[in-house]
């Protein structure tokens, strides 16, 4: 049971978080949750399809972050933006890959953007065939689809 | 396992607004999922092109949608007011208020005589600043009350129907009699904000 100001959220394999509401709030998708309906705020909010391993990951973003905006001098811009970079770098694909999506559904719009901008940045001034490689994609372009689109813009290979 | 191929749409297309066009067409050449949602990208601008001139009217006691043919209100905001009317709001500034039963329409005061507007320029266009505009309007009197006894609706009196409006970042509330200026009273900063609601109201 969370103390007041705390919430507790709990993963899709049963891992329980208790954390500041303020860091919770983060995510538009819980402070929904909370302001439309008091009872989650005192009980177990679960988030779905979001595993301990990866709320926890979250957690961290949103702690830093709501850290910061309360207090300015303590964690300042260049700070976070340290922190930012440090965050998405030391991310595995897959870990990339999971937090995208569960940013996406609990909207937190910050970290949304930020690993938008990471998977861009690996995208950017690469192959089509590097691009693949790096994401584990399969080409399921036939030789003919792949000729035309070559055809379309070759400038840009 | 991550399935990067299928990533939600939704996703992969904030990931390649972030792409500049170089970079854009390697993309759409990655993989056919990723070709799809360059190609819903790319077709945006030209959807803007056409002219949608229907609008669709959802009526809470029939839970039925109802369009209408309403070229005056083709790429404006629309605002729900009551008496069965709504406000449209356009990059030029405008307000317009609509009844979209008999298409009869009065100008109300440009958006530019309220007070504490934006200083438009190149930087700062009509366009950036469309989620500010008004945001919530009410009337006093139904302005075509009488209007049918007129053949011309302009010959009528109009004055004794005042508009109140909220607008702007800080949910300033002005009145204005119709054909006269706003005149803004206060901040009303509390006002929730009502701007990522795809849905209008009205009180017909």
């Amino acid at each position: 049971m969370a103390s007041k100001g705390n919430l507790t959220l709990k993963s899709c394999n049963g891992k329980e978080f208790i954390v500041e509401e303020k860091v919770a709030v983060m995510s538009t998708t819980i402070k929904n949750m909370v302001d439309v309906d008091d009872s989650f705020a005192q009980g177990v909010i679960p988030i779905i399809g979001v595993d301990g391993k990866i709320l926890a990951k979250l957690i961290e973003y949103c702690k830093e972050h709501a850290e910061a905006d309360e207090d300015e001098e303590v964690k300042s811009e260049e700070y976070l933006k340290k922190f930012d970079e440090k965050f998405v770098d030391e991310l595995n694909l897959n870990d990339l890959y999971d937090l995208l999506k569960a940013s996406n559904y609990l909207e937190i719009t910050k970290l949304l953007n930020l690993l938008c901008q990471k998977v861009a940045s690996m995208i950017k001034g690469k192959k089509p065939e590097e691009i693949r490689r790096i994401f584990n994609i399969k080409n399921d372009f036939t030789p003919e689809e792949e000729e035309e689109i070559n055809r379309q813009n070759p400038w840009a290979f | 396992m991550a399935d990067w191929a299928n990533l939600l749409p939704d996703l992969l297309a904030m990931i390649v607004q972030r792409l500049a066009a170089h970079d854009f067409i390697v993309f759409s050449a990655v993989c056919k999922s990723w070709l799809s949602v360059s190609h819903i990208l790319k077709e945006k601008p030209e959807e803007e092109n056409n002219k949608v001139t229907r609008r669709g009217f959802f009526n809470l006691s029939t839970l039925k949608t109802y369009e209408f043919e309403l070229p005056e209100a083709s790429r404006r905001k629309c605002i729900g007011a009551n008496y069965g009317c709504f406000l449209t709001l356009g990059t030029d500034l405008q307000i317009n208020l609509v009844n979209p039963f008999t298409r009869k329409h009065i100008n109300l005061p440009p958006m530019l005589t309220l007070e504490e507007q934006f200083n438009y320029s190149d930087k700062l266009r009509p366009e950036d600043c469309i989620g500010m505009f008004v945001c919530k309007v009410a009337l006093s009197t139904n302005p075509w009350a009488n209007a049918d006894l007129y053949v011309n609706q302009h010959n009528h009196d109009l004055s004794s129907c005042v508009v109140a409006v909220i607008y702007g970042e800080f949910r300033i509330l002005a009145f204005a009699r119709i054909g006269d200026k706003f005149v803004s009273l206060m901040k009303i900063s509390f006002i929730t904000r009502a701007n990522s609601s795809q849905w209008i109201v009205m009180e017909v």
